[in-house]
């Protein structure tokens, strides 16, 4: 996508809660949001953050303290590590979970390849949002530790892989 | 750029020194209402828990913030309706016990002079009662009245306090995000840690004030009611509201207490000196039992540091700088080192 085809002044006019609502949906395609009703992810979206990024500017590097989760809602993004490309994210697709859980470096660095819209949700507003909500917050939570209890898997199995 | 000017030491001090001059700029800005505002965001972080419970229960944010906006009311307004005319009347009954005050200081005084005596010491009472006398004469009514006026004036500030604390519970997350968003995307997320640490800090901290001001407040009333001291709770809640003073908020919150003493006819020293036994009392309960639970875990502070904080603090903004030179210590140690952190992660990833 150019910046020719993601106009600047596109989003000046697009109303708030339409863009909420996209950001919404986007958010309940993945298993993050397994079972939250569209309403529950609304209420949650004015505390999420969206930022843009221009292409080849890093989003996160590999060493620094995470913070949240961040989920590609327009452009395309590239996960290396050592400069060898693990991964290229496109729209809908999430990155960065584990810092939902706890205050640890990065391990990969995350670059925009194109003109990117990135959502970013951060862990003390996950917290206050299960404060708030405790039911909603658990089912969250499980999806969460699925997903990480999946990665650790894979992960077991890359490793027992090498040894072989 | 020269090499050391991008260390993270050079880069976390700039940026550090930048935040608290924002800090200093707003807090002059500010001038007019800041006690509002100080008292709006205290009662803000006490009623946060509150309102996530009623958040919880399914009520909207409006309706939990106007709930909440009652409470405030009640919280600020039902003191203010019991202390305004209490202390009011004390400040302008003050002028008269100046008379009673002034025999039962120079009984004090000669009785001290005479026990000294027996024991060998040689006081000379005439000349200390002529300068108690000539403090007194300066301690007259024009100051009576001015020490009213500002009372009044901080009553009236203190009216604006439950409407700021509904904007707050109601608005202050949106307002928070919007001038967060102005950080530069490689500052972000390093920029939000240090806010949620900094938040966290000065939260448990409020908290933890209010609770042991609270705890202090009942142990110095239910002493002053035993000990027959007229108002009992006024004269406790002044001991717990002075307590935040540090160092000198013990000999202040024995000023009233001592006044009323004074001022009795007839004069009674045991009365007198049961003041400041309730103040050794409840301040050797607080040290003891209440500020090592609460207060130590809430900053992790060296205590060398803190006597240096305050007195620096404190010769530099007045009473204003002791309140405030614990929490900005324990603030600035967690935005300095959270900035170096930060900032030296980045610059080694720059650097390999």
């Amino acid at each position: 996508m150019t910046r020719d085809d993601h106009p600047v002044w596109a989003n000046l006019f697009r109303k708030p809660e339409e863009k909420n609502l996209s950001i919404a949906n986007l958010w309940l395609k993945t298993p993050l949001f397994d079972g939250i009703h569209l309403n529950q992810c609304l209420a949650m979206v004015p505390d999420m953050h969206i930022r843009n990024y221009s292409p080849a500017e890093p989003i996160f590097n590999m060493g620094e303290k995470g913070l949240g989760v961040a989920l590609v809602l327009t452009g395309q993004v590239e996960v290396q590590s050592d400069g060898k490309v693990l991964a290229t994210l496109n729209p809908g697709d999430f990155f960065g979970e584990v810092a939902l859980v706890v205050e640890e470096l990065r391990t990969a660095d995350v670059t925009a390849t194109k003109n990117s819209e990135i959502v970013f949700f951060l862990r003390p507003h996950l917290n206050e949002w299960i404060a708030k909500r405790p039911r909603t917050g658990a089912i969250f939570m499980t999806n969460l530790a699925r997903i990480l209890a999946r990665r650790l898997g894979q992960a077991n199995e890359i490793l027992g892989q090498r040894h072989e | 750029m020269n090499s050391w000017l991008r260390s993270p030491a050079v880069q976390s001090s700039v940026v550090f020194f930048a935040i608290v001059l924002v800090f200093v700029f707003f807090s002059m800005v500010l001038a007019p209402v800041l006690i509002s505002v100080v008292v709006s965001f205290v009662l803000y972080t006490l009623l946060g828990p509150v309102n996530n419970s009623l958040v919880r229960t399914g009520l909207g944010r409006n309706k939990s913030a106007g709930i909440l906006l009652l409470a405030a009311m009640i919280l600020v307004g039902l003191p203010l309706l019991y202390l305004v005319p209490i202390i009011s009347e004390a400040l302008a009954g003050s002028a008269k016990t100046l008379g009673s005050a002034r025999t039962n200081i120079e009984q004090v005084v000669e009785l001290i002079a005479l026990q000294g005596a027996k024991l060998g010491l040689s006081i000379d009472s005439a000349q200390f009662i002529d300068v108690v006398n000539s403090r007194l004469t300066k301690y007259d009514q024009s100051t009576l009245i001015s020490a009213s006026n500002y009372f009044l004036s901080v009553t009236g500030s203190l009216l604006l306090v439950p409407f700021i604390t509904f904007f707050l519970i109601r608005d202050y997350g949106s307002l928070r995000n919007r001038v967060m968003a102005v950080l530069p995307n490689r500052f972000f997320e390093l920029g939000w840690l240090i806010y949620f640490k900094v938040a966290d800090q000065l939260q448990m901290y409020v908290r933890s004030v209010i609770i042991q001001q609270g705890i202090l407040a009942i142990i110095a009333s239910i002493g002053f009611w035993l000990a027959g001291y007229p108002a009992p709770i006024v004269l406790g809640l002044i001991v717990g509201v002075l307590s935040i003073i540090p160092y000198i908020g013990p000999a202040l919150g024995l000023i009233p207490p001592l006044v009323i003493a004074i001022g009795m006819e007839p004069f009674n020293l045991l009365f007198l000196l049961s003041a400041g036994l309730v103040i050794v009392v409840a301040y050797t309960i607080d040290n003891i039992l209440v500020v090592p639970v609460l207060i130590a875990g809430a900053v992790n502070l060296h205590p060398l540091l803190v006597i240096v904080g305050i007195i620096i603090f404190g010769n530099a903004l007045g009473m204003w700088g002791m309140i405030l030179a614990i929490p900005f210590l324990a603030v600035a140690k967690i935005l300095y080192r959270e900035l170096f952190v930060g900032l030296h992660s980045m610059h080694s990833r720059r650097i390999t």
